[in-house]
């Protein structure tokens, strides 16, 4: 068996090699010395991942595993994304209102006394009322002339 | 293995994981949290996992790398924070070990964050399968990954560590 590499050796102590091959392998690393330096190279070095990883650990390991929240499923979350479009669409509408150029008359210029009759005629058309409504008198003299015009309501 | 089993048996050992990532405390709760909530759902739709340690350690490290690009460093302020006047033999100990803590994870930093990972769920002993569909490369390279990584490290506390570690 030719000699390992130290990835080949790296596996070995992992135990990731195919057990037909351990053995094998296991006799040439006792029997090379080469071989048996690297394997030696490769336990050092996994102390040394344990030392240097273990060194991060914090003394957190004595928390208690809290009591796990179920989640309320086939619940819709609506998430900020959702809710756009309907920002949007009330944004566009609001300015539309906002410059639109048919605005209703403000009220405070009209009169009372004009807001009262529209009330009371219950918002017909005054003008038009008039004139079904009206009858003129015409008085003359014996030759024709106009004397007076009358408009009676 | 019901969910419950492997939220008892897994919990401990993820939010250990984070810790060792660097991230802050509350932060790594709310990780693991959410891996489980991850889990959890995916049991109810049925889904099989064939592996659940090395699927919950591969959700984490991706929540990990999605949610945390800008790391949650709290070691540092850890240490600051202890009081001046506060020379007990135990607080000093406790310092001491931040400290430690803290120079392990500036070590830690000068290494790609594959090789960390590696490093840290090789020290959690996973195997080289699990390694693999945690870390989303081949099975045949993470000796080469593993090898690469420790000889980065050794290299790195060689240069800059080496007082503080014997080197063998």
């Amino acid at each position: 068996m030719k000699c390992l590499s130290r990835i080949e050796i790296q596996e070995f102590l992992d135990k990731e090699i195919e057990p037909s091959l351990m053995a094998r392998m296991s006799d040439h690393i006792e029997k090379c010395e080469n071989c048996s330096m690297l394997f030696r190279q490769a336990v050092a070095d996994k102390a040394l991942i344990g030392k240097v990883i273990g060194m991060s650990d914090t003394t957190e390991d004595s928390i208690p595993v809290p009591e796990f929240v179920l989640p309320v499923l086939n619940k819709k979350r609506i998430t900020f994304y959702k809710v756009i479009p309907y920002l949007v669409a009330a944004s566009v509408i609001g300015i539309i209102f906002l410059f639109r150029s048919d605005k209703t008359p403000v009220l405070e210029n009209i009169p009372e006394a004009e807001i009262l009759l529209y009330e009371f005629y219950d918002g017909k058309d005054l003008n038009r009322m008039w004139h079904e409504k009206s009858q003129i008198i015409i008085l003359q003299d014996e030759k024709g002339n106009v004397i007076q015009s009358i408009i009676t309501n | 293995m019901s969910f419950d089993d492997v939220y008892r048996k897994y919990y401990k050992e993820l939010r250990r994981f984070g810790r060792q990532l660097n991230i802050s405390a509350e932060k790594c709760e709310d990780l693991t949290q959410e891996t489980f909530m991850k889990f959890y759902v995916g049991i109810n739709k049925g889904v099989i996992f064939n592996n659940p340690r090395a699927w919950l350690y591969k959700v984490y490290l991706n929540q990990f790398k999605t949610t945390c690009n800008s790391r949650e460093y709290d070691i540092g302020s850890e240490a600051n924070s202890m009081k001046a006047d506060n020379h007990s033999e135990d607080a000093l100990e406790e310092y001491s070990k931040k400290e430690k803590r803290r120079i392990v994870f500036e070590m830690l930093d000068r290494l790609t964050d594959k090789e960390k990972a590696i490093l840290i769920l090789y020290n959690h002993g996973l195997s080289y399968a699990e390694m693999a569909e945690v870390l989303e490369i081949n099975p045949n390279s993470v000796g080469t990954t593993l090898v690469r990584a420790i000889e980065r490290l050794k290299e790195t506390l060689k240069i800059h560590y080496n007082e503080m570690f014997e080197q063998n």
